[in-house]
């Protein structure tokens, strides 16, 4: 399986004479497709074992070590159950990048959210769950927390003549 | 050799190799749209997941790993079955696809099935967030037991916990995307079946052979990513915080 058979290659070479109809496709042997599953069987007991590691000894890779069980079987069902590995340099570019374009989504993204409450600037609406990691003090204290869930229900009504102005700052931010 | 069925060959392509290497593309261009789609999905899981740990952790803990389990092997074999189908239509034995894609509808189903059932389940224990979206923004931080539970079946032992811990917020978010992310996938599975009795269909009338079997092979692609998407979505929404 770590070597690519000459004849799971693409067939049709530059010099050969045109012919529509000469059509040799990679055949990938049942073997192969067996120990393929056999491993992606072994692979997800061992995410079932890694799942019930004690947390307090292996914490944050936890979710590494799932994670990245998960990505060697999506690259073995890939690779062999959907014959990119056999596929030409096209589809391969193709596929690599859709999933290129999605890692940029998620590192672009938590640049923002897991970043927020580094710095005390522009840290969010005042109960941001990350505000509770700042231990900084707010320059402009918000409104306390158990005004909020009144304003939701409607800021006009306030019986108070400082309920619209409190709304107001609650919603546009500091 | 040259005799072969002569609509096998659409004429816009210049030979048979080209023709499969297009669909092939054209599929794949699909489903990196797909990749995108369901990637926009856990994109957003792992923000909520980032900022709610505790709460996906409890919420996690309160499905079932062994029904995800028994539904991950169940996707895996449908997988293994698919990959035959697509070899046996490359040796032009169409009976042997019809054989193989009949065994893939049955363990689609019973996967579907599989996941009906634990809806039901986790409905009737009040966890499903239009159960709970009165509840506020954070639902463990209203002390009143009446908002939990509040479905047709009436409180479940998993909705007392969560009321009796206040520590459990949030739940409703990891539970939208559960009902979400599972939902859309058990429909593309669903999707996937109907693609399937279109290739039994072809089948039957022997239209498979060494030279054109694109449909099983990319309708078998199609199968594998929706395979891939569960992967990811089976420790990530099932073994967070496991119970044995």
């Amino acid at each position: 399986m770590t070597h690519a058979s000459p004849t799971l290659s693409n067939p049709r070479r530059p010099g050969a004479p045109p012919d529509p109809h000469a059509f040799v496709e990679p055949h990938v042997p049942v073997r192969t497709y067996l120990m393929i599953f056999a491993a992606l069987m072994i692979l997800m007991l061992l995410t079932v074992a890694a799942a019930f590691l004690p947390h307090q000894a292996i914490g944050n890779w936890s979710i590494i070590i799932a994670l990245g069980i998960a990505t060697i079987k999506a690259v073995l069902v890939i690779l062999y159950f959907m014959h990119v590995k056999y596929a030409s340099p096209l589809v391969k570019i193709v596929v690599i990048s859709g999933f290129v374009w999605f890692f940029i989504a998620l590192g672009l993204t938590f640049t923002d959210y897991l970043t927020r409450g580094w710095l005390p600037v522009s840290a969010g609406w005042p109960e941001h769950p990350l505000r509770a990691n700042v231990a900084l003090p707010d320059p402009v204290p918000g409104p306390p927390l158990a005004e909020l869930p009144d304003k939701s229900g409607g800021a006009g009504h306030g019986t108070e003549g400082g309920g619209t102005e409190g709304g107001a700052k609650g919603a546009g931010g500091r | 050799m040259s005799a072969s069925h002569p609509t096998i060959l659409a004429h816009q392509f210049d030979d048979l190799h080209q023709q499969k290497e297009s669909v092939t593309l054209g599929m794949w261009a699909f489903l990196v749209t797909e990749v995108m789609f369901f990637g926009g999905a856990f994109l957003g899981y792992a923000v909520y997941r980032f900022y709610y740990p505790e709460a996906f952790a409890y919420g996690s803990s309160l499905e079932s790993w062994r029904i995800g389990a028994f539904n991950t092997v169940v996707l895996l074999i449908s997988s293994l079955t698919v990959a035959l189908a697509v070899h046996e239509a490359q040796g032009g034995n169409n009976g042997g696809v019809i054989r193989y894609l009949v065994i893939t509808i049955a363990l689609a189903l019973l996967f579907v099935g599989v996941k009906g059932y634990e809806y039901n389940h986790i409905i009737e224990a009040g966890h499903a967030p239009w159960q709970r979206f009165t509840e506020g923004y954070y639902a463990g931080d209203n002390p009143s037991p009446s908002a939990h539970g509040a479905g047709p079946h009436g409180t479940g032992p998993h909705a007392q916990g969560a009321n009796g811990q206040g520590a459990h917020k949030a739940t409703t978010i990891f539970f939208s995307f559960y009902f979400a992310m599972t939902s859309i996938h058990a429909l593309h599975m669903l999707i996937g079946v109907g693609l399937f009795i279109w290739l039994i269909k072809l089948a039957r009338r022997n239209r498979f052979s060494p030279k054109y079997y694109n449909p099983v092979e990319v309708v078998g692609l199609y199968w594998h990513f929706v395979d891939i998407v569960w992967i990811f979505i089976y420790p990530l929404f099932y073994l967070i915080d496991p119970k044995w």
